[in-house]
C-alpha cells in the first residue's frame, strides 16, 4: 500500500525537501491556540508571578538597559538559571513592552516541535 | 551551546546528548558534550551564582538535602550507595508520573529509540530523586525538555518499521483523536471552564485597579495580579506582613484576606493591612471581592 501522502521531493535550489502543507499549517494553528489560551488564562488572572512575572519584569529590565534582577525572586537573571539566551527577547520588549512576547515564543516555540515529524 | 544559554537545567540534557553520541561510537562529540554540560554546570555553580547572589550558589541544590549539600556530595553518595536509592522515592508516586510521562507515545518505541532515550536519563533521574513533587508532573516545566527526546525515540521507532508508518498513515485521523486524548487528559483545558473562572465576577474592577497603578510605583501584591504589574523595577509579593524595610521600599501595596493567592494567606493579609494602617497608610477597599489598595502617605494619587 502506498502512502496517502508521498515525501516531497527535495528542490533542486535547497538539496531540501519542502515541508508538507499541512505540517506548517498545523503549527501555525498550534502556535496560534497556544498563545490565545495563555493570554486567555492570563486576562483570567490565572498566571501567577512564579514564573511569569519574574521573567516579564525581567525582560522589560533588559529592554530599558537596567539590570536584570527579578525583584520578585530576589535574584539577578543570571544567577537564576544562567539564561544568557534570554536577553534576545530585550529587542522584542524594546518595540513594544509586552508579556504577549513571552506567550508567543513559548507557543511557537512548542509548536513548532512538529517539524521534527518532516524528518 | 544555545541549548546551554536557555537554563541551567537542561545541561543535563546536553550530558545526555553526551552519552547517545558515546552509544553510537561519536566519542569526539559524545565526551566533548559531557565536558561542556559539566563545565558550564560547575562555572555557574561554582562562580556565577555566588558572584551574583551575594555566596549562594545553586539554590535548587536543597531540594537534594536527603543526598548531600554539594553537586560532588550528591554525586558521590549515590555511587557510594546505588542500592539505598529506591528508599528515597516514593515509588507509588514515581510510577504514576512514568505512566503520564509515557503513555502517549512509548507504544511507537522500539530498539531503535533507545540511544536517543538514553540522553533524557540524567534528567529525569534528578527530577525523580528530587524532594519538590513538581518535578514529578506535567503541569510544570522541569519534564518539558524530556518531551523533545521522547518525540524523537517516536519518529526513530516509526522510521524503522515500515509496517507501523503506513498504519499511522492510513490511520492519521485516529493517531489524531489519540494526541488529542492525551492533550485533554495532560494539559487541562478543563480549567478553562472551571478553576479558571474563579476571579470572572470580579475580573473588570480589578483590570480597573491595575490600571490606576501608577507605571513606577514600587508595589506589593497578591501572586496572581503581580505578573499584571511587572513593567517597574519594584514589584514584589506580599507573602509576609510588611517590616520597616519593606515599608520603605514600597509605595503602594494590593492586598486581599479573601483571595490572598499563592504562598500568602488570609492571615498575613489582615496582618499586613493593620501593618499599613498603623504606619499612616491610606488603605481603601477597591473591589467587591475585598480587594485593598494601600497607598503612603507621601505618595500623590
Amino acid at each position: 500500500m502506498q502512502p496517502r501522502l508521498p515525501v516531497p521531493a527535495a528542490t533542486a535550489e535547497t538539496g531540501r525537501a519542502p515541508l508538507p502543507t499541512a505540517l506548517v499549517s498545523a503549527v501555525a494553528v498550534l502556535s496560534l491556540v497556544g498563545w490565545g489560551l495563555a493570554a486567555l488564562r492570563h486576562g483570567l488572572l490565572q498566571s501567577t508571578a512564579f514564573d511569569l512575572g519574574i521573567y516579564d519584569q525581567v525582560a522589560w529590565q533588559i529592554s530599558r538597559g537596567l539590570e536584570a534582577r527579578s525583584t520578585l525572586l530576589g535574584l539577578h537573571h543570571m544567577g537564576n538559571h544562567g539564561a544568557w539566551a534570554f536577553y534576545l527577547l530585550g529587542i522584542p520588549y524594546r518595540l513594544l513592552a509586552s508579556v504577549h512576547w513571552l506567550f508567543l515564543a513559548q507557543a511557537v516555540l512548542e509548536a513548532r516541535r512538529g517539524r521534527a515529524w518532516a524528518w | 551551546m544555545l541549548l546551554l544559554g536557555c537554563r541551567d537545567g537542561l545541561t543535563l540534557v546536553v550530558i545526555g546528548l553526551g552519552l547517545w553520541q558515546c552509544c553510537q561510537g561519536q566519542w569526539r562529540w559524545g565526551l566533548g558534550s559531557v565536558a561542556l554540560g559539566t563545565g558550564w554546570l560547575l562555572f555557574l555553580s561554582h562562580w556565577l551564582y555566588p558572584l551574583l547572589n551575594d555566596g549562594q550558589g545553586i539554590a535548587a541544590l536543597a531540594r537534594f538535602a536527603p543526598l548531600g549539600g554539594s553537586i560532588g556530595e550528591i554525586l558521590l553518595n549515590l555511587l557510594r550507595n546505588p542500592l539505598g536509592i529506591p528508599e528515597l522515592l516514593d515509588l507509588r508516586e514515581v510510577g504514576f508520573f512514568l505512566v503520564l510521562l509515557l503513555l502517549p507515545l512509548a507504544w511507537l518505541w522500539n530498539w531503535h529509540s533507545g540511544p536517543i532515550l538514553l540522553a533524557g536519563l540524567p534528567l529525569l533521574a534528578v527530577n525523580l530523586l528530587s524532594t519538590n513533587e513538581s518535578q514529578r508532573d506535567l503541569l510544570h516545566h522541569y519534564n518539558l525538555p524530556l518531551v523533545v527526546l521522547l518525540v524523537i525515540a517516536a519518529i526513530d521507532g516509526i522510521a524503522s518499521r515500515p509496517g507501523l508508518r503506513r498504519l499511522l498513515q492510513t490511520k492519521r485521523l485516529m493517531a489524531l483523536a489519540w494526541l488529542g486524548l492525551c492533550w485533554a487528559l495532560l494539559a487541562k483545558p478543563g480549567y478553562f471552564g472551571s478553576l479558571y473562572l474563579s476571579r470572572l465576577a470580579v475580573l473588570v474592577e480589578h483590570h480597573q485597579v491595575l490600571q490606576s497603578i501608577p507605571a513606577g510605583a514600587a508595589i506589593a501584591a497578591p501572586s496572581h495580579l503581580a505578573p499584571h504589574l511587572s513593567h517597574r523595577p519594584t514589584v514584589e509579593l506580599l507573602r509576609s506582613p510588611p517590616g520597616e524595610a519593606e515599608l520603605r521600599r514600597w509605595d503602594h501595596a494590593l492586598l486581599n484576606p479573601g483571595d490572598p493567592g499563592w504562598g500568602s494567606s488570609p492571615a498575613v493579609m489582615e496582618q499586613a493591612r493593620q501593618r499599613f494602617s498603623a504606619a499612616g497608610w491610606r488603605c481603601q477597599s477597591v473591589a467587591a471581592d475585598g480587594l485593598t489598595l494601600c497607598r503612603k502617605p507621601d505618595r500623590p494619587g
